[in-house]
């Protein structure tokens, strides 16, 4: 049985656990309360995209671990030679997963910025151009990235249109075998955002007008897609989501979240998570904001370490948590990103030495 | 036969005394793996035995197991692959005693590969079970505990693992 187990032994052990674990070991002792907040967490930072404007991701950014208030953002060196608008960036099995859209065939690009390695690889698909009209509001193709542990694969999942109101094509790609397969479709009533796919543990979270099940086609379900299984499965919630409610997806400490409006005159802002228990997945609430109005300038980031706040972005452009006593937003400065920019992707990620074989 | 193996560089063999007092010969270019010993090595401390006072003889046998098997003379990357997964298998204090001795002996390999697994053990359990298992007694008392607790609650839940391995 170790006795007072050196404190560089213990940081190297909490390093490799995910937030919702440090969470939750901060109540063990007060010395792993402080290894937690003041060390462990360094390693733990945020990826922003910025642009000049909404569709351009023109600058790399890496936020140190917002565990305090005066974090600091540094400049990060693009592992592309020309950046354009990102499809996708995701932080799985301890590196960065971009989605680069090219003509003809998309890009993946794996990432570690802690160690300046990349690798591009392409996807042998011959995408149709994305539609231009439009573009603001929503986007042609929408994707989800996720790692495959037992057969060592990362997986890429697609949910595209070919042409104006047709069915959404679901198609996965695997970088084990380099090829496409069509999985399934979706309802042409479907417009894809930001935040209507995300991966967690494996598991891609779709929230989608489908035909499984027997809605209004006004309404949305949660679809997940075990990518390991490549099956698809309807997730059930505590009521039914209504198009007004602007509902979103996103991950917070390893758990999925559904943010939403709630009560059609009020406009509350909710931030719901999931649990999963075996077999079976429960929703509790997490958060109301009173009368936010709009159900996207919201979008959970992160926890902060020292007493679990949520931080958000806040319509793109800068991060706040929300103060429930005061009930209001509370600005989170971060030095280093002092222009006008707009943040398209905002990803927190571990820095680690990993980097995976060719 | 005997031609081929005069070609072969001589080979030196080191002492290591575990805190039991027994000891294990090895090969130097097995045992320099250690950061550490290869230091003593180089100081030239290693004429007669190293006394290892950190490392018990049942935790120096899985040492020395392991780095015989990731010794570039030996094995190949499957060989290893399946030994570091049947190796980070054994008792979790087991490994905690390993990862206390990779670092004193400073084997990086060794302690990614205990950390990893330790993090992989615990990560699911509770903050009462952790305790257990680092033999940590918590200096909270029940209201700040409470107040940790009030701070994060959904991540005290779902399938927390209380068991102590």
């Amino acid at each position: 049985m170790p006795n007072n187990l050196p404190h560089d032994i213990t940081i190297n052990i909490l390093i490799k656990l995910p937030v919702k674990s440090l969470l939750r070991f901060k109540c063990i002792s007060k010395s792993w309360r402080s290894l937690i907040e003041d060390d462990t967490y360094k390693s733990h930072k945020i990826f922003v995209t910025g642009g000049d404007c909404d569709k351009t991701d023109d600058y790399f950014y890496s936020i140190d671990g917002p565990l305090q208030h005066d974090s600091i953002a540094s400049l990060l060196k693009s592992p592309i030679p020309e950046i354009t608008k990102l499809s996708s960036v995701c932080f799985i099995n301890g590196i960065l997963v971009l989605i680069l859209p090219c003509y003809p065939y998309d890009l993946v690009v794996f990432w570690n910025p802690a160690i300046s390695k990349s690798r591009i690889i392409q996807c042998p698909i011959l995408r149709k151009r994305e539609r231009t009209t439009n573009w603001k509001q929503f986007h042609a193709a929408i994707y989800g990235v996720g790692y495959v542990s037992s057969t060592d694969d990362y997986k890429i999942i697609r949910v595209g249109q070919k042409y104006y109101s047709s069915y959404y094509n679901v198609h996965i790609y695997s970088t084990n075998s380099n090829s496409w397969k069509l999985m399934g479709k979706f309802h042409p009533n479907n417009k894809f955002f930001d935040g209507d796919i995300v991966t967690v543990d494996g598991i891609v979270y779709i929230i989608a007008i489908t035909d499984l099940c027997n809605i209004s086609p006004n309404d949305f379900t949660i679809v997940r897609f075990n990518l390991e299984k490549e099956k698809f499965q309807e997730i059930l919630f505590p009521d039914r989501i209504k198009s007004w409610e602007d509902p979103a997806l996103c991950t917070l400490g390893e758990n999925l979240c559904l943010t939403r409006l709630h009560n059609d005159s009020r406009r509350d802002f909710e931030v719901w998570y999931m649990t999963k228990n075996g077999m079976s997945y429960s929703w509790s609430k997490m958060l109301t904001i009173p009368s936010v109005h709009c159900g996207r300038c919201l979008r959970p980031v992160s926890f902060m370490i020292k007493n679990g706040d949520i931080l958000f972005l806040w319509h793109k452009g800068e991060f706040v948590v929300y103060n429930s006593k005061k009930h209001k937003l509370e600005e989170v400065k971060v030095a280093g990103l002092e222009a006008p920019l707009y943040f398209n992707w905002v990803v927190p990620y571990v820095e680690t030495l990993f980097f995976p074989k060719s | 036969m005997a031609e081929a193996s005069s070609s072969i560089t001589e080979k030196f063999f080191l002492t290591l005394k575990s805190s039991d007092g027994d000891e294990f010969v090895l090969e130097e270019s097995i045992a320099i793996q250690s950061i550490t010993i290869k230091n003593m090595v180089e100081d030239g401390c290693s004429s007669s035995v190293i006394p290892l006072s950190k490392v018990d003889t049942e935790t120096l046998i899985k040492v020395i197991e392991y780095m015989k098997m990731h010794s570039s003379t030996s094995s190949n990357e499957e060989e290893i692959e399946n030994f570091d997964k049947k190796f980070v298998s054994n008792s979790i204090n087991t490994i905690l005693n390993i990862l206390e001795a990779a670092n004193f002996l400073d084997i990086n390999n060794l302690l990614e590969l205990c950390a990893e697994a330790v993090a992989n053990r615990i990560k699911n359990k509770t903050p009462e079970a952790v305790r257990k298992i680092f033999n940590i007694t918590s200096d909270f008392t029940p209201e700040e505990e409470a107040e940790i607790r009030n701070e994060t609650p959904w991540a005290f839940e779902g399938n927390l693992d209380h068991s102590l391995d």
